[in-house]
């Protein structure tokens, strides 16, 4: 039954992909929708099934994959209550996003390749189930990069366009590069065990309990350089720093699969994966210590960006880098339940906002233009309120998901006792903490922003004329913005219809999955109450089978635990307030304090020109290098340019070619023979 | 009646004559027929040959041939023959039913050339004599340079010499090799022989395997083809016609491979350990810096061959690791290269028949006119990034696991190339198939059509199939690959250099090596105090004084 959950989606992607264009936008939203809701439905039953069995995984093995000398890998399936948790993420998830998606893929212009969606966004499912149900580390890594693949292939679902094109080429290429740290570290880490090498999860685990120093024991060089090559593969994955640039540009594709693969799923691997190999991570503080950072310089680097932008995309990409910057610092801090934790409620709010700006997107035509949106809650009531409940989930109003699990990381991050005996590791928890605390005030900031800018206010649009006219608006009135600006144009291009509307509310199909969303955004914190509530620890206590051998000792009792609360909510509360005040109340001062702090507003506009930095600095003098010295020099000039001298000096080349265009290649044969009979003969009276 | 080994080496080289008697009309039908035939018959050869065997070599024929010289006619094959065999048979009928267009003159003479050497490939693989094996090796050559000479494009002319001078300068190389072992067993043994089999028992000296691996290793690695022996590829690929290049990619450079694990590296074991360390750094540099160039290239056809330096330089490092993973990891990339780049030539032979040019910048946007052919263009492409499931990602995983174990460093920066592989291909499949369709000459361009469809499927079934369920040919390779290694680590105690819980040496391979100069000589019978855990075995060491 197990292999069913995986393969149903494929055999949805294999149905669409035959019928082909035969398949309308329903018929192939239909099959591929029914083929991951069965799959749901399954995967819940798994879940049960783990559930009752007391974290007892239930595993199904199908068939010898790879076996040669000590490796030797099976087609094997397993759930536990982590891989089970996220089966239910994603087909739950997924399922709602298949839905929603039928709704909104109705452009004319798509009629025709609607299937190539639906075959791939059940592709997607596909391999992120291997992802997470893969019981070695080969099949997760079929999962991995073929999430990458499926990514790649939405996000240039539009290549007509040549700039989505290049954002999926780059999402792929980025990926690969983790991909290549995550190898070196399964290389290293295969040829480490010794004769106890294995590639499969459970037996890894229970080698490295029963020998615990064989990978160097805790702190080992051994096993942190595997972590930290392990942790390489997760930051393209998740889209960390350095590797997190390809995930804005990614919000090329449609809406739905941003959410869906860019928020709620794929982006959160990287996590999946630490907590899969939490037990050696644990053995190595460094290694999490360099996670942590990471981790929260990401996060508040992201959110830098973040409150700047005019795309409502782009502010929930970063955003989502934020984010996922919050769940490795929760990781590497040694709260693994928390961190998977926030995966959980990321999911449903992330998925809530991408799929809510999807239907003021559609409503709009295409339009992700904020300084073009304004006053939407007098037109669109429900996204409107589902917007709040997304929007007070991700800032931490208390009561709602996104405060739990937040909240969670930041306390664990200021008492961590991982980092006891490293260098600084005394101060780090508290230095990670202010920053973290920092973030979740700029996250606040941010996404009130947003709320207000769309929301309040006066409609700005309804004149789809002016859609490439770059006038001046409230906000970004003196922006530099290369691509934010240049991206949009075409989408406007490519789907705009041009013509003035008023925007209306988005039907069922697409409200319908969003007030799911929106009710486990709210109410999905009840899973993992913090310990002074009653019935606290749920998810906790169900994945301890998980992190058994990943166990950390966090202090109790300590009495900063609620002030510390107290001073993030108080100044969540400024932010909104200031955000309030700056869209709401004053809309010109923004413009003033952009041009007052032009150098600071310029760099975040322009994403602090990173992209900018790895092309001047990567990847034009690699090509350059390539062209003219490997090609033009090494190849043409240097290695040719002896074999032609060596031809031309042995036998002239000019009569050589005369002779084979007169067909005499039977003189060459000859000459091999005279030549070897001359050898021989010499050889032979020699010896 | 021959037996079931000679018929399928012999039937495309009757078969040829049969094309060449025959009417120019019927010159396709024949070839597709002969072709056909002889796949149907390499069929049973993967039935009867029997991996849990004890014999290694199967189907084994042998009789004297020149028994004054010791020649015989002596062909078996183990796992790794029988599947190239197969790679070999399955794309001669796709190169001949791809030929049935855009091979404008004297097709008899097309087809029956392409049967040749057919004939003659198979004959290397099948060969366990020494004489045989140089005969065939050298009769896959004509055939090529006059398939390049005659049906190549412009630079034609100067594509087929570089070819043949290239490998004629290998192969003379190699037979003086093979003469001296010729004489070398002789001299030691008393008796003529060129039998494989025979000459493996013999016990080289130190000294005496160095130049002769020298001299196999240079023929081989020539047609391989390694860095720096590669320039002859981009530019016999180029002026190649289609049918030429999926051979040549498909079947021929496997021939170079092939050499080094049935004849240079088993003959000469303690010369492979001290060649390896130089080796492996051959093939890294080959795998980045073929992908470097690949990169920059502005023509579909080069970018492909530059791809095929960078991905042969995968199969030979994994050969050098030395280790069941690193070895079976090479051989079945051996064939993935077969299928996925024959593929791919294929593809871009579909275009160029449509629009005779090969330059990227005159194509763009094709998916919108040519679905089917874009989905063909994307498995393949993903194929030769080594996307986990499909064959690329197999062979590809197995080779740098097990050459990570012998030379970590050096096998990281071969790694790099899974990073430049999805580079260049993603680059040149969006810049052919993504963005807008400009060039108006493409915008009647018509998909694949039913022929195109019949011989692009089996490659792109066999791309799944050997990515999803590998352990069959696996299973077959494994007997093969732990004899090879057995045979190496006999000469070197196969110490992993990388122990648990330790850290890889940081300088890799190099210290894989036995020093040369602690290595015994012939003048030296009894052996100077080989360093512990290095040395040639003494076996090997006490063969030494023949004279």
């Amino acid at each position: 039954m197990l292999a069913l959950i995986p393969a149903l989606p494929l055999l949805g992607a294999i149905v669409n992909a035959v019928l082909n264009r035969r398949a309308n936008r329903v018929v192939a939203g239909s099959i591929a929708s029914a083929a991951v809701g069965a799959s749901a439905i399954l995967s819940f039953l798994t879940f049960f099934q783990v559930l009752g069995n007391h974290g007892v995984p239930v595993t199904q093995t199908l068939w010898t994959w790879m076996h040669v000398g000590t490796l030797n890998v099976d087609i094997g399936f397993s759930a536990d209550p982590l891989s089970a948790t996220m089966m239910c993420i994603i087909t739950g998830i997924g399922f709602l996003i298949h839905v929603y998606s039928i709704g909104y893929m109705d452009d004319k212009e798509d009629a025709r390749s609607v299937w190539r969606y639906f075959s791939y966004l059940n592709l997607f499912v596909f391999a992120m189930l291997l992802l997470v149900m893969g019981d070695s580390f080969p099949l997760m890594f079929v999962g991995w990069e073929g999430v990458g693949l499926c990514s790649y292939l939405l996000i240039g679902f539009w290549f007509t366009n040549t700039d989505y094109a290049s954002a999926g080429k780059k999402a792929f290429i980025t990926n690969r590069v983790g991909d290549f740290s995550f190898l070196i570290g399964l290389f290293w880490l295969f040829w480490a065990l010794g004769d106890h090498a294995t590639m499969n999860f459970a037996e890894l685990s229970e080698v490295v309990a029963a020998n615990p120093a064989i990978l160097g024991g805790v702190g080992g060089l051994t096993v942190t350089a595997i972590c930290l090559l392990f942790f390489g593969g997760a930051t393209g994955k998740s889209a960390q720093i350095p590797l997190f640039v390809w995930l804005p540009d990614a919000m090329a594709g449609p809406t739905p699969v941003s959410a869906l693969i860019h928020a709620a799923t794929m982006v959160t691997s990287g996590i999946y994966m630490i907590c899969r190999l939490s037990f050696l991570f644990v053995q190595a503080p460094a290694a999490l210590a360099v996670i942590a950072t990471i981790g929260a310089l990401t996060a508040f680097f992201a959110a830098t960006i973040a409150i700047t932008q005019t795309d409502i995309k782009k502010v929930l990409a970063y955003s989502t880098v934020s984010q996922l910057g919050f769940m490795f610092l929760g990781v590497g801090v040694g709260a693994f339940t928390a961190g998977f934790f926030h995966v959980m409620t990321h999911a449903f709010f992330k998925a809530l906002l991408f799929l809510g700006s999807g239907s003021i997107i559609h409503a709009l035509h295409h339009e992700q233009d904020m300084r073009k949106m304004g006053g939407l809650r007098k037109h669109m009531k429900v996204t409107f309120a589902i917007f709040v409940v997304g929007w007070l989930a991700i800032i931490g109003f208390p009561g709602l998901s996104g405060f739990f699990s937040k909240d969670e990381i930041l306390w664990l991050t200021f008492i961590t006792p991982v980092f006891e005996g490293l260098p600084f590791g005394s101060v780090m928890p508290k230095v990670l903490w202010a920053l973290a605390v920092t973030t979740a005030l700029l996250t606040a900031f941010y996404m009130s922003r947003l709320m207000f800018m769309t929301f309040w206010g006066e409609y700005r649009g309804g004149h789809a004329h002016d859609a490439h006219g770059h006038g001046a608006h409230d906000d970004a009135a003196h922006g530099v913005d290369p691509h934010g600006a240049g991206a949009h144009g075409h989408a406007a291009d490519a789907h705009g219809h041009g013509h003035a509307h008023t925007p209306h509310e988005s039907p069922l199909v697409l409200t319908g999955p969003l007030l799911v969303l929106a009710l486990l955004s709210a109410v999905g914190g009840l899973l993992n109450l913090p310990h002074w509530m009653p019935g606290a620890g749920w998810l906790h206590h169900f994945l301890e089978p998980v992190f058994e051998h990943a166990h950390v000792a966090f202090p109790e009792g300590n009495p900063l635990e609620f002030p510390l609360m107290g001073i993030t909510l108080l100044g969540v509360a400024a932010s909104v307030g200031l955000a309030y005040y700056l869209y709401v109340v004053a809309p010109a001062k923004p413009a003033e304090i952009a041009a007052r702090l032009r150098p600071l507003y310029v760099g975040s506009l322009n994403k602090w020109f990173v992209d900018e930095i790895y092309d001047r600095v990567l990847l034009t003098p690699l090509v350059l290098f390539s062209r003219q010295i490997l090609w033009a020099v090494v190849d043409a000039q240097i290695i040719d340019g002896a074999v032609n001298g060596a031809a031309a000096a042995a036998t002239g080349l000019g009569r050589l070619h005369g002779r084979l265009v007169s067909g005499r290649v039977q003189a060459y044969a000859l000459s091999i023979a005279a030549g070897a009979a001359l050898i021989v003969t010499v050889y032979a009276l020699g010896a | 009646m021959p037996s079931l080994l000679s018929l399928v080496t012999f039937l495309p080289i009757v078969g040829a004559a049969i094309v060449a008697a025959l009417p120019e009309r019927a010159a396709k039908s024949s070839a597709l027929a002969v072709s056909v035939l002889a796949f149907l018959v390499s069929i049973p050869l993967w039935f009867q040959f029997d991996p849990n065997s004890a014999e290694l070599f199967q189907l084994v024929e042998k009789m004297d041939w020149i028994p004054a010289f010791g020649v015989s006619y002596h062909v078996g094959i183990d796992g790794v023959s029988l599947l190239l065999i197969l790679l070999t048979t399955v794309l001669t009928p796709i190169i001949v039913l791809a030929g049935f267009s855009g091979v404008d003159k004297n097709q008899r003479g097309y087809f029956a050339l392409m049967l040749v050497l057919e004939g003659a490939m198979i004959g290397t693989f099948v060969a366990l004599d020494t004489f045989l094996f140089y005969l065939f090796w050298e009769l896959v050559l004509l055939p090529m340079y006059f398939l390049i000479g005659i049906w190549g494009g412009e630079r034609r002319l100067y594509a087929a010499v570089k070819l043949f001078v290239y490998t004629i300068v290998g192969s003379l190389l190699m037979l003086v090799a093979l003469i001296g072992l010729y004489v070398l067993h002789h001299q030691v043994e008393g008796t003529w022989t060129t039998d494989l089999g025979r000459l493996l028992a013999l016990n080289i000296p130190y000294d005496t395997q160095l130049w002769m691996f020298a001299c196999f290793a240079l023929a081989f690695a020539i047609k391989v083809p390694m860095f720096p022996l590669h320039t002859w590829l981009p530019d016999a690929h180029v002026e190649a016609p289609t049918g030429g290049s999926v051979v040549l990619a498909g079947v021929m450079l496997k021939m170079g491979t092939y050499g080094f694990y049935r004849f240079a590296m088993p003959l000469f074991p303690e010369a492979t350990m001290a060649f390896g360390p130089f080796l492996i750094a051959l093939c890294v540099i080959g795998i980045v810096y073929g992908a470097l160039v690949a990169m920059v290239q502005d023509d579909v056809k080069k970018l492909v061959a530059y791809s095929s330096v960078s991905h042969l330089g995968f199969v030979m490092l994994g050969l050098f690791a030395l280790n069941p993973q690193g070895v079976a990891g090479s051989i079945y990339q051996m064939l993935n290269h077969g299928v996925s780049t024959g593929a791919l030539f294929l593809l871009v032979g579909v275009l160029y028949e449509r629009r005779h040019t090969r330059k990227i910048v005159d194509y763009g946007g094709l998916t919108k006119v040519v679905p089917l052919f874009a989905v063909a263009f994307m498995i393949v492409t993903l194929s030769s990034i080594g996307l986990p499931g499909t064959n690329g990602f197999v062979g590809e995983f197995m080779i740098l696991l097990g050459a990570f174990q012998y030379a970590p460093i050096p096998t990281a920066i071969a790694t790099t190339g899974v990073i430049f592989g999805a580079t260049y291909m993603l680059w040149m499949f969006q810049r052919v198939m993504f963005g807008p369709l400009t060039n108006r000459a493409n915008q009647t361009l018509t998909d694949l059509n039913a022929r195109e469809i019949g011989y692009m499927a089996p490659l792109i079934v066999l791309i799944f199939v050997m990515g999803v369920f590998p352990q069959p040919f696996l299973d077959r390779i494994n007997p093969s690959v732990n004899a090879f290694v057995a045979r190496m680590e006999e000469r070197f105690d196969g110490t992993p250099y990388l122990a648990a819980g330790g850290v890889p040496s940081w300088i890799g391979a190099a210290s894989a090596a036995p020093a040369p100069a602690a290595a015994p000589h012939d003048d030296a019978p009894t052996h100077a105090a080989p360093p512990a855990h290095h040395a040639p075995a003494p076996d090997a060491a006490s063969g030494a004084h023949g004279e």
